[in-house]
């Protein structure tokens, strides 16, 4: 099978699996309850359950996992560097910081308050990313701006905490911290759609140049991309994007850095084939994450961002661990 | 009218100047040896010519200056190898050597039949079809050199920029590779190599350009640049010339003390 045609194939499968776990997350509830037929409810109950809970979280849950797979695979292949993922140029952490300082000050009502405070957050952070890295295109500069920012505003978010006004304020904010898909509306997929699909674009007209970069600099540019375009562009794709998702559900771990390794045995290593799978089968890791997690009866509903990370660690050490075995 | 030329190059980092006022013109059907000591500029240079650096003076691809040249089109006319070549995932060999293609396809086009004949040839010239579906990260010193040639052999260009292509190989590789890049030339493009070792570039090479400083200190066939007095002055090393077949051989000798 040629490598085109492998990746066709995976995307196919990866495409129905995430169309399977959408109509679950949408007919799933809590403990396990399927969404109610008319006749044991009032339509328009129904209706409100389906169109204003269950349909912007699994609709949140698609783009979350596809932006930060396809984020995490472009951001692999432009740092040249498989630990990368999506947290790691700052935007998160600036949109976490954002939304912290919504909380913290209450500074404007409405329920779009903390997803607009956090998007404010992520643009501050690439924009400094930009002042101490953007004009060069330059791996080492890129990565050590992006732990800066990550590492000042980890601390601004502990201030914010230790300053906290209540243990209630704190607690909110940690929690929200933790990640969630949970009531969310249809106002928040429409908040962050158009910067998942236009920072998703953005990156998916990178392939090109990312494989290019696999033989470095000097040999992209002999070949005819500019290492310094195509940073920008994932770099802002990722920024955009990650930014008004994380605003919007809290900081989700670990799918950025574990979907493309799970796909490189069966894509290839060319950034190119991996970004369309990747943002598959992100989709397909949080919309299953996000059922598990409505599953247990009793006790407080887990939090998605724990439960990634739960499952996402233990995993990515095994395929550390697997392609050791691979190399002895 | 050449096909490559360089007007006045200079390349400066800070205030120091990798190259100085460098004039040079080349036409197809050639392998120009760039040599010279270390720090001379070879590198500088060829990066020079091969628009990836910014320089003062004009680099001419066929009479035009290189940055009014479109960026694809550049691509697909100068092919450049850079010294240490890094590759930074373990791709499939044939992968690896299809990325040579890039300059020619569309966006989120496959490969063509065109492309898929460029790499089995470029494949083929370098021996490396056996190695077609080895990971890159498995290969030997030797067979690594030959994959990374042959991904800028299928670019199919006009003008072929290596640098260093036989440092750290041994000499039946040297050999090998020192045959191929001539057999490029004289099928028809430019072959410019940046090369350490006197007695392959002196039997190889159509031409020596010799640096020292940044500067150009010869230019030339190779019987006339390697003459005692410009290795000297270049390397501070004396030469030895002796002969076999009919042809002259240049062995670096003893140093000299720097004056």
């Amino acid at each position: 099978m040629t490598p085109v045609r492998r990746v066709g194939t995976v995307c196919a499968v990866l495409a129905v699996l995430v169309a399977a776990l959408f109509a679950l997350s949408v007919l799933v509830g809590r403990g396990g309850s399927w969404l109610p037929s008319a006749g044991t409810l009032n339509q328009g109950v129904a209706d409100i359950i389906l169109y204003q809970v269950r349909l912007p979280r699994a609709l949140l849950g698609l783009m979350t996992g596809a932006v930060l797979g396809l984020s995490g695979a472009a951001l692999q292949g432009l740092l040249r560097n498989p630990l990368a993922e999506p947290g790691l140029i700052g935007a998160s952490g600036g949109a976490a910081l954002g939304a912290v300082v919504v909380f913290y000050f209450g500074l404007f009502g409405g329920a779009m308050a903390v997803p607009a405070g956090g998007f404010v957050g992520a643009l501050l952070a690439l924009l400094v990313l930009y002042l101490m890295a953007g004009r060069s295109a330059d791996v080492m500069s890129l990565i050590l701006a992006g732990i800066a920012i990550n590492a000042f505003t980890g601390a601004l978010t502990s201030l914010a905490l230790n300053l906290a006004p209540s243990p209630w304020a704190a607690l909110e904010i940690v929690f929200w911290m933790l990640g969630s898909l949970a009531d969310r509306s249809m106002d928040h997929v429409a908040f962050a759609a158009p910067f998942a699909v236009g920072g998703g674009l953005l990156i998916l007209t990178a392939g090109r140049a990312l494989d290019a970069l696999s033989l470095g600099q000097d040999t992209a540019r002999s070949l005819g991309f500019s290492p310094r375009a195509t940073t920008i562009r994932v770099i802002l794709g990722t920024g955009l994007a990650v930014g008004a998702l994380v605003s919007v559900t809290g900081m989700i771990g670990f799918v950025g850095l574990v979907v493309p390794h799970l796909l490189r045995p069966w894509v290839g290593h060319h950034p190119s084939r991996l970004l369309l799978p990747s943002a598959l089968a992100g989709s397909a890791v949080v919309l299953a994450a996000d059922i598990l997690v409505r599953l247990p009866v009793r006790g407080p509903e887990l939090k998605l961002g724990v439960v990634t990370a739960l499952i996402g660690a233990p995993f990515f050490l095994h395929l550390i661990l697997k392609a050791r075995r691979g190399t002895a | 009218m050449s096909l490559l030329r360089a007007r006045g190059v200079s390349v400066r980092f800070g205030d120091f100047a990798a190259v100085s006022g460098v004039d040079v013109a080349a036409g197809a059907g050639a392998l120009v040896g760039l040599i010279g000591p270390n720090g001379a500029g070879k590198t500088s240079l060829l990066r020079a010519l091969a628009g990836l650096v910014p320089c003062e003076g004009v680099v001419e691809l066929e009479g035009q200056p290189i940055d009014r040249i479109g960026r694809r089109r550049f691509a697909r006319t100068v092919s450049y190898l850079a010294q240490a070549q890094p590759v930074h995932w373990p791709f499939a060999v044939r992968d690896l050597i299809a990325l040579g293609r890039l300059p020619h396809r569309a966006p989120f086009q496959g490969l063509s039949a065109e492309d898929h004949r460029a790499v089995a040839e470029a494949m083929a010239a370098a021996a490396v079809t056996d190695l077609a579906e080895r990971a890159v990260d498995t290969l030997s010193g030797g067979e690594r050199a030959r994959v990374l040639l042959a991904r800028a052999l299928a670019v199919q260009a006009p003008i072929l920029l290596v640098d260093e292509p036989i440092a750290a190989l041994d000499p039946y590789h040297q050999i090998e590779i020192m045959e191929l890049l001539r057999g490029y030339a004289e099928a028809g493009a430019l072959v410019v190599a940046v090369l350490h070792d006197l007695m392959l570039a002196e039997r190889f090479c159509h031409r020596l350009l010799l640096l020292r400083q940044g500067k150009l200190l010869a230019d030339g066939a190779p019987g006339e640049v390697l003459v005692d007095e410009n290795v000297r002055a270049a390397y501070h090393v004396t030469v030895i010339h002796a002969g076999h077949e009919g042809r002259r051989i240049t062995v670096p000798w003893e140093r000299v003390e720097e004056p």
